[in-house]
């Protein structure tokens, strides 16, 4: 079992709840296992209620690119919400680079989305979504249901 | 009408006019000449005319080239205009525009030498090449700065919207656990003022390195007077990296802020002792501890739900600093307990 935030019991998955603001009970059958890598708690934590309202599964939060690169392996994540500037070390497109032909599919969340950080994105993950922060629910909602659709 | 004769008007035309024989010596030798040079008209004739006005270095060559346009009739310079250096009488050496013409054949021919001073066109050549070199200069400084500002404007924007991405799931999390609005404002409101505090200083380090001590000094004196004498701070001085500067200091004004709520800080007799060390090895550890005591009823507080500052504190101190939290409530206080590496160069 992977260690969480707030607690220790990340990966049993949970009841979705409507509690944050935008998101309605009509949440997706079919939940995508996520894993976020963001190295500013309170927006992990915020993607982390989003995710779960939306009705998906957190299955780790990690803080850096090779937290999230050792961690792959054990969460099996379907879907990766990934922070570009991570601090020190590797960058968002460094792990993108680094998982390609994993069968992960990447959704940048980044305050670095200009052009030139795009194309950076999308050459090292080219099936790639991304979102500007600070992230709005509905944007997150159709780049996950994206992906569940060709996950599922 | 009878043709004016040429010989009075080149006495007094502006430019120099000097007659040269195909000895070398000077025959003829205008006022033009006179102003320029500086020698008079009767110094000057039969005087040789590169000991007169032309420059040391180059007077060999002038006599190589007399010699080589009498045995050849090759004269180079004859019939052009080129620009050259000529000396004065009192020494100096001028820039010169001159053309000489060959009148006359055989020992009768002389050369005529038409020169014109143009220092101050020179000058003002000089001054204009000067002047487009420093214009050039501040161009590439000025692009330098707007490239520069560029780059900040966009680095500002990418920090506003990380900053706000914060302030939003800060006052997402705020709101999810807060009980009514009026306790939300209350704690995403003094939530807001730490972080502010915290970049004030981070922002005075100038993004650097920032001491502990004042950022434990600065977020426990926003809940209570350091006058009062409660509060006891010691510590190794130890520098923080801004990441670990603002962590640490959302980690105090939760602490402070429980403290003032449940803990030491709503008794009159309670104090807090905040104490740190560095813990040797690789890398070096903060040790970081935080004492209550004279807390009215600790029992109240282990038996209590931790409340989300609580468990704020718990998630900052493993995500964003990668230490350790350990918590007791004793019978005197909370006692906690934080281990974090610290960046390399924090001695």
């Amino acid at each position: 079992m992977v260690p969480t935030l707030f607690s220790d019991d990340r990966g049993r998955g949970r009841a979705p709840s409507s509690s944050i603001p935008g998101v309605t009970d009509d949440v997706d059958p079919r939940p995508l296992n996520v894993m976020i890598v963001e190295d500013e708690v309170f927006v992990a934590l915020h993607l982390e209620a989003m995710v779960e309202s939306l009705g998906h599964t957190v299955a780790i939060i990690a803080s850096n690119g090779q937290a999230a690169l050792d961690a792959v392996a054990e969460a099996e994540p379907d879907l990766i919400l990934l922070d570009v500037n991570l601090g020190d070390g590797l960058s968002g497109v460094d792990v993108a680079e680094r998982l390609e032909g994993r069968g992960v599919r990447i959704v940048f969340v980044t305050a670095y989305a200009d052009a030139e950080n795009r194309a950076r994105m999308t050459a090292a993950a080219p099936a790639c979504r991304i979102l500007s922060k600070p992230v709005e629910t509905h944007s997150l909602r159709r780049a996950l249901d994206d992906v569940d659709g060709a996950v599922h | 009408m009878t043709r004016p004769d040429l010989a009075p008007i080149l006495q007094n035309v502006l430019d120099a006019v000097i007659v040269m024989g195909r000895d070398g010596t000077v025959q003829d030798w205008n006022a033009g000449a006179h102003r320029i040079f500086g020698w008079r008209r009767e110094e000057a004739i039969n005087g040789r005319m590169s000991s007169l006005i032309i420059p040391f270095q180059h007077r060999a060559a002038h006599e190589r080239g007399l010699q080589h346009y009498l045995a050849t009739g090759e004269g180079p310079v004859l019939g052009r205009r080129i620009e050259i250096t000529a000396v004065t009488r009192d020494g100096r050496e001028i820039p010169v525009e001159l053309s000489i013409i060959a009148v006359g054949e055989g020992d009768e021919e002389v050369f005529l030498g038409f020169i014109r001073d143009i220092s101050e066109r020179k000058a003002a050549e000089a001054a204009l090449a000067a002047e487009k070199a420093a214009l050039e200069v501040e161009v590439v400084r000025r692009e330098a700065v707007e490239r520069h500002q560029a780059l900040l404007l966009a680095e500002m924007n990418h920090r506003v919207k990380n900053m706000l991405a914060v302030v939003t799931g800060l006052a997402m999390q705020t709101g999810l656990n807060s009980p009514s609005v009026e306790a939300f404002m209350h704690s995403f409101s003094g939530r807001l003022a730490s972080m502010s505090r915290s970049y004030g200083l981070v922002t005075e380090a100038n993004w650097s390195r920032t001491e502990l001590r004042r950022l434990v000094e600065d977020q426990l004196a926003a809940h209570l007077d350091p006058a009062e004498g409660r509060i006891d701070i010691s510590g190794d001085p130890i520098a923080l990296s801004p990441r670990q500067a603002l962590s640490i200091s959302m980690v105090l004004h939760e602490l402070a802020t429980n403290a003032v709520k449940h803990g030491a800080l709503a008794e009159p007799a309670g104090r807090i002792e905040v104490a740190w060390r560095r813990l040797p090895g690789e890398p070096a550890q903060l040790e970081l501890e935080w004492r209550e005591t004279g807390a009215a009823s600790p029992a109240e507080a282990v038996s209590s739900k931790p409340g989300f500052g609580s468990k704020m504190i718990g998630a900052v101190v493993r995500h964003d600093l990668k230490g350790e939290l350990t918590r007791e409530w004793n019978p005197s206080g909370l006692s906690c307990r934080i281990v974090a590496p610290l960046p390399e160069d924090t001695s």
